[in-house]
């Protein structure tokens, strides 16, 4: 659905972006992980048609974009960070406005923006006044907008940036119930746990490079560095314990107060499943969870690892 | 049955402005200014009309003449107040990048704004017509006239319109995107009569006559020529014998100067619209 190649761009001389490339497949939520001035939302900005690449290639829906940007953007809806709304319409004339500017006509709209308020939860606030809604409510009518158009690809710049918890929540079940519906996403976001729950692939930028992107399961894999398995046996537990200490990858194993053990594992996946198979084969065991390496844990050394080569030079 | 198609941005704007109770403050005072001027005129002249100086038709032509430099100077003005925020407004609230993302084409964002801009003056223009009824009460004024009078304000309108925009387009900010229109109509206004007068005051004492008198041409009060051909009809005779005898007027060559201006503006205005004209693209 998306392929971008060699994306660069430049600001004079400063390079936001520097030749990144990946592709999204339809019906994948690609999210975009990155530090402030990363390059995340220069890149969407490229991708919504908004700005022009130094150079590098962005084909969406199998057409190249900035050689037919009216097209591009009946495919894409895009939801910058920051946005403006018009305080003065209300809620429907607000959806009306933009999808008669994105070529539907006034029936089309009036038949679909009810299911659509529906979707992003503002049915009763349809007659109010856009400057009446909330925050979190405006966060919600801008996806509306962003979907007016019935777009296959939506782009979405930092959607919970000061939403509240609920909000949140609410956002993301909104998210997964536009997947169901087989819309192409690419989110950009700092909550790199939300994103992990919610998105099939990931992408991490930092200085503008690309520096990973890939399946969700294969980025997680990926994360090495200690890990804490929460161990319950049925009995023998210091054998257990002692038995632990021997094992490869095992650093250090302790006692908890729930009578369960905690071992703290350094190791990639295989290790950890023959180190499950040795035990179960050894002791009767009820639990054997390992904490997942997050996103957060790689994105943490991934920027670190940028930072200390730029302190080295 | 087919609806109606018109730019949706030009009915959100309409929407929006009729919404909005600063519009028809602005209405009240256009006719409170317009409307004052034309009592305070019609006072002045009735002391002459009661002492037989004067006729009452000649009256009425007075206060159409008075009226009609007023309401042309006035909606100049009002121009760049009503189209100088039109794009820099959808900037400074973080509109513009969710407008240029539909199918409006950069030409059409433009163009619909202009409407609008436009749409107001109309707007203006209709809400004067009874001061006009009045002038027809006088008599010595033709429906034609008249009808000269309003295509020539709603020219001005227009070309006003496409300066204003140009600059609203080109700044970030409407504080000075309204600047510089000011500036410009001032200059095109004011800045071309100095320079004319100057020219005058050097030809005189020379007896020659200059291809520079075509100044003129940029001020917008030529375009007034159409209504009082006896206006300008000296400045053309200026520049050249020849074209005043062959019928050619100056407001001729004013409404192609200032047409291509406005088309001018407009394009720059289109350009700097569109996201992608933006920057320059390598490979």
């Amino acid at each position: 659905m998306i392929r971008v190649s060699n994306l660069t761009k430049y600001y004079d001389k400063f390079a936001a972006v520097q030749g990144i490339s990946f592709a999204v497949e339809r019906g994948n939520i690609y999210g975009f992980v990155g530090p402030n001035g990363a390059g995340k939302t220069t890149t969407l900005r490229m991708l919504a048609t908004l700005l022009a690449p130094t150079s590098g290639e962005i084909i969406i829906g199998g057409v190249q974009a900035f050689h037919n940007p009216q097209h591009t953007r009946k495919l894409i809806g895009y939801m910058p960070d920051f946005f403006g709304v018009y305080n003065d319409l209300k809620v429907d004339e607000y959806l009306e406005f933009y999808g008669e500017a994105s070529g539907r006509t006034l029936d089309d709209l009036r038949r679909d923006i009810p299911s659509l308020l529906e979707l992003v939860g503002l049915t009763d606030k349809r007659q109010s006044y856009v400057n009446n809604l909330s925050r979190g409510m405006k966060q919600r009518l801008c996806l509306a907008r962003a979907l007016v158009h019935r777009p296959e690809v939506l782009l979405l710049d930092e959607p919970a940036s000061g939403l509240d918890p609920r909000a949140r929540v609410e956002l993301r079940n909104i998210l997964k119930e536009l997947q169901n519906m087989g819309k192409t996403i690419i989110i950009s976001s700092h909550i790199l746990a939300e994103l992990s729950q919610l998105c099939t692939h990931v992408g991490i930028i930092n200085n503008g490079l690309l520096a990973l992107s890939a399946p969700v399961s294969e980025v997680l894999a990926r994360v090495e560095g200690d890990s804490l398995i929460s161990i319950a046996v049925a009995d023998r537990l210091e054998e257990a314990r002692l038995w632990l200490l021997e094992q490869q990858g095992v650093r250090d194993v302790a006692l908890v107060n729930t009578g369960g053990l905690e071992a703290v594992f350094s190791g990639d996946r295989l290790t950890q499943a023959g180190l499950l198979r040795e035990m179960a084969a050894r002791f009767t065991l009820f639990e054997f969870t390992p904490s997942k390496g997050n996103l957060e844990q790689l994105f943490m050394k991934i920027t670190e690892v940028e930072k200390d080569a730029k302190a080295q030079n | 049955m087919q609806r109606l198609k018109i730019n949706p941005l030009l009915a959100k704007e309409l929407r929006i402005r009729m919404r909005n109770w600063r519009t028809f403050g602005m209405v009240s005072l256009y006719l409170l200014g317009l409307g004052g001027f034309a009592v305070l005129f019609f006072l002045t002249n009735f002391y002459m009309l009661s002492g037989g100086y004067s006729t009452l038709a000649e009256v009425g032509r007075n206060l159409f003449s008075f009226l009609s430099v007023a309401q042309f100077i006035l909606v100049i003005f009002l121009v760049p107040a009503l189209a100088g925020n039109a794009i820099s407004g959808e900037k400074e609230r973080q509109t513009i990048d969710l407008l240029t993302c539909t199918q409006l084409t950069p030409l059409r964002i433009v163009t619909g704004k202009l409407a609008a801009a436009l749409s107001a003056v109309i707007l203006f223009i209709f809400a004067s017509l009874p001061l006009y009824g009045f002038v027809f009460l006088l008599g010595g004024v033709s429906p034609l006239e008249v009808l000269k009078l309003f295509v020539i304000i709603l020219t001005v309108a227009l070309l006003a319109g496409c300066w204003s925009l140009m600059f609203s387009a080109l700044f970030r900010r409407t504080v000075a995107a309204i600047v510089a229109s000011y500036a410009l109509i001032l200059f095109l206004l004011g800045g071309s009569s100095i320079i004319f007068t100057l020219l005058s005051a050097i030809t005189m004492q020379t007896q020659s006559s200059t291809p520079l008198f075509l100044i003129m041409t940029m001020n917008p009060l030529s375009l007034l020529g159409w209504l009082y051909p006896d206006f300008f009809r000296d400045v053309i005779y200026a520049v050249n014998t020849n074209w005043a005898q062959r019928g050619l007027q100056l407001w001729h060559l004013a409404l192609l100067v200032q047409g291509a201006l406005a088309a001018l503006s407009l394009w720059v205005a289109t350009r700097a619209v569109n996201p992608l004209k933006v920057g320059k693209r390598k490979g």
